[in-house]
């Protein structure tokens, strides 16, 4: 009977055990997750999304001085390629807060449903978000950004790195962030393979602003993670021109 | 007005410089960037402040522009702004940097040198100019005279310099005016302005609220709020943060204030509970607080990037603290003690 309690107990933790590799490294094609907020309910609407009309009706002025419309996601995307100014210096964080979106839609054009994950821990909760990499935090100053580096070599998580960090989930795939200094709001915008080599990424947005200060900023973060020894890292930042990878 | 037009040996050579670019390609979008703009031996900031209010449709809402010695690439009134005259081009601290007040060959920016380094060296001090800050503040800020929304989640209504408006009280006390009448907004008037504004998506283009009849304060008015938010929000606690910030060269006042509005002065690293709280704001940049104390200008420029600022901001903070060393004479002594301090070489 002993026994028998003892096997019954082995092959529970062996199912646990056995579950929990299955969620570090999933094989074949893994559904593709995508946020409401995106306003695309599959892959395919991705392409039409990105030639909607942009709210705003925002017009900028070329380096050349002629002033080009910018009507659909598209064309912010394109415009971000060159030398451009905003009529009004207050509209450039509401410029790029809009732009994350599109540049969110823009790499999730070529994205496709990926064959593994070792991002399968991850979950949407308070817990899965401490354990992102430290880059997502706002870092303003080069100290913050080498603490970032630091704590990133060292395969640091979000959470460990700013113990300050709070986190309160308001839907599924969105968080409102707080921490020392900056307030913010967290989007999971997609999983699905985003930069082609069959694993699994995340799409991830971040708003953040300095508390006392002016210093606002939203940027998109592809997050992956390449094996299950490994630890999560991020392989791209899109945002305002000064963002690291930006494109 | 009148004034001489002595170009100065450095000047010919860029006016050459700026020939031989146009003829490359004058349609080119980028022929700013590779010319040399003539620069000339009279104040250009008396004149660009002459002419500032004739032709740009300025963020304030009417044929004003800020000021013409404005910063980056595509400032108005810039080097690299194709509307610019070229004999309004160059008077700028920004990406440009060249034919400028910090241009180390021009006359005037040696004349302000000699100035400010005098002053320091005298101990003089040289009292902030808030006009300009407020121009500093309208070139990276934007200022809006109309009620806005701003970026947060769920957006504040907002104006002028980011004056956020808890609700339609607060903004009754404000001296708005009727665009349509110009006359004093009544309190109805504004209560119902700021409903509309509050009731409107947030994140869009700030000329996207101009209401019809616009309720909008006044430029004077807008620019008082600024100002008084400086001096009573920002220059007190950097005060405290930097105990000798009078003394310092006016440049580098300017760019630490630049830092403070942006980042926030923050507070120090603090434990409560047992709990690590880690330096936010201006504290958060500890290479840079360490060569300020240190009056490192150099030092500070390169310590004063902020990765949320468009690069033309942060290139132009950098150009003020490198003029601060220029001005307080550190950059000379830093090269000469960094000479003598050179390991010997066997």
């Amino acid at each position: 009977m002993r026994i028998g309690r003892r096997s019954a107990l082995m092959f529970f933790i062996f199912l646990i055990l056995f579950g929990m590799q299955g969620a570090a490294a999933s094989d074949g094609p893994i559904p593709i997750f995508l946020s409401k907020e995106l306003g695309v309910a599959a892959l395919s609407d991705v392409a039409t999304a990105l030639d909607r009309p942009l709210d705003g009706g925002w017009v900028v002025k070329m380096a050349a001085g002629e002033k080009r419309r910018i009507k659909t996601c598209r064309d912010f995307v394109a415009v971000t390629k060159s030398q451009f100014e905003l009529p009004n210096a207050v509209d450039w964080a509401a410029w790029w807060q809009q732009g994350a979106h599109c540049f969110a839609l823009d790499v999730l054009e070529g994205a496709r449903p990926a064959l593994r994950s070792h991002l399968g821990w991850f979950r949407f909760s308070k817990l899965g978000i401490t354990k992102l990499p430290p880059r997502l935090a706002l870092s303003e100053s080069p100290d913050d950004l080498d603490e970032v580096a630091a704590a990133e070599r060292a395969c640091n998580s979000w959470g460990h790195f700013d113990e300050t960090l709070r986190i309160r989930i308001e839907a599924p795939d969105r968080a409102v962030l707080r921490s020392d200094g900056w307030t913010g709001r967290l989007v999971l915008y997609a999983r699905a393979d985003i930069d082609g080599d069959g694993v699994e990424d995340l799409l991830i947005r971040r708003d953040g602003s300095a508390t006392g200060g002016t210093a606002v900023e939203s940027r998109v973060f592809v997050v992956t993670q390449s094996s299950p020894t490994e630890c999560a890292r991020v392989v791209r930042v899109m945002g305002a021109p000064d963002a690291t990878g930006s494109p | 007005m009148t004034f001489s037009r002595r170009k100065t040996k450095a000047t010919r050579e860029s006016d050459k410089e700026e020939r031989d670019c146009q003829t490359v390609g004058s349609d080119t979008p980028w022929k700013h960037f590779c010319v040399g703009v003539p620069s000339y031996e009279f104040d250009l900031y008396s004149v660009s402040r002459a002419m500032a209010n004739s032709r740009f449709p300025g963020p304030l809402g009417r044929a004003e522009a800020p000021s013409p010695r404005t910063a980056g690439p595509l400032g108005r009134g810039d080097a690299a702004d194709p509307d610019t005259h070229p004999l309004l081009r160059g008077d700028t601290p920004g990406a440009l940097g060249r034919n400028d007040w910090a241009d180390p060959d021009s006359v005037s920016y040696r004349m302000r040198t000699i100035v400010g380094r005098l002053a320091s060296q005298s101990g003089l001090r040289v009292p902030l100019d808030y006009e300009r800050i407020y121009r500093h503040i309208v070139r990276w800020e934007g200022v809006v005279r109309h009620m806005y929304l701003d970026t947060h989640k769920p957006p504040l209504v907002t104006v002028g310099a980011g004056n956020m408006l808890q609700d339609a009280v607060a903004a009754q006390a404000l001296p708005f005016v009727n665009a349509a009448t110009n006359r004093p907004a009544t309190k109805e008037e504004i209560a119902h302005a700021f409903r509309v504004v509050a009731s409107m998506p947030g994140g869009l283009p700030a000329e996207r609220y101009h209401l019809s009849p616009s309720i909008e304060l006044p430029e004077e008015t807008v620019k008082e709020l600024a100002i008084s938010r400086v001096r009573t929000e920002f220059v007190p606690k950097i005060k405290k943060l930097f105990r000798g910030f009078d003394g310092f060269p006016v440049a580098a006042r300017e760019a630490i204030i630049d830092i403070a509005y942006n980042a926030g002065v923050g507070s120090p690293e603090t434990v409560v509970h047992g709990k690590t709280h880690a330096a936010t704001g201006l504290h958060k940049f500890h290479r840079l607080k360490t060569a300020i104390e240190a009056g490192d200008w150099l030092a500070a420029a390169r310590s004063s990037h902020r990765s949320s600022s468009r690069p033309e901001r942060n290139e132009w903070t950098r150009e003020l603290f490198e003029r601060a060393a220029r001005e307080d004479g550190t950059s000379h002594r830093l090269h000469l003690l960094d000479k003598h301090l050179k390991p010997p070489v066997f």
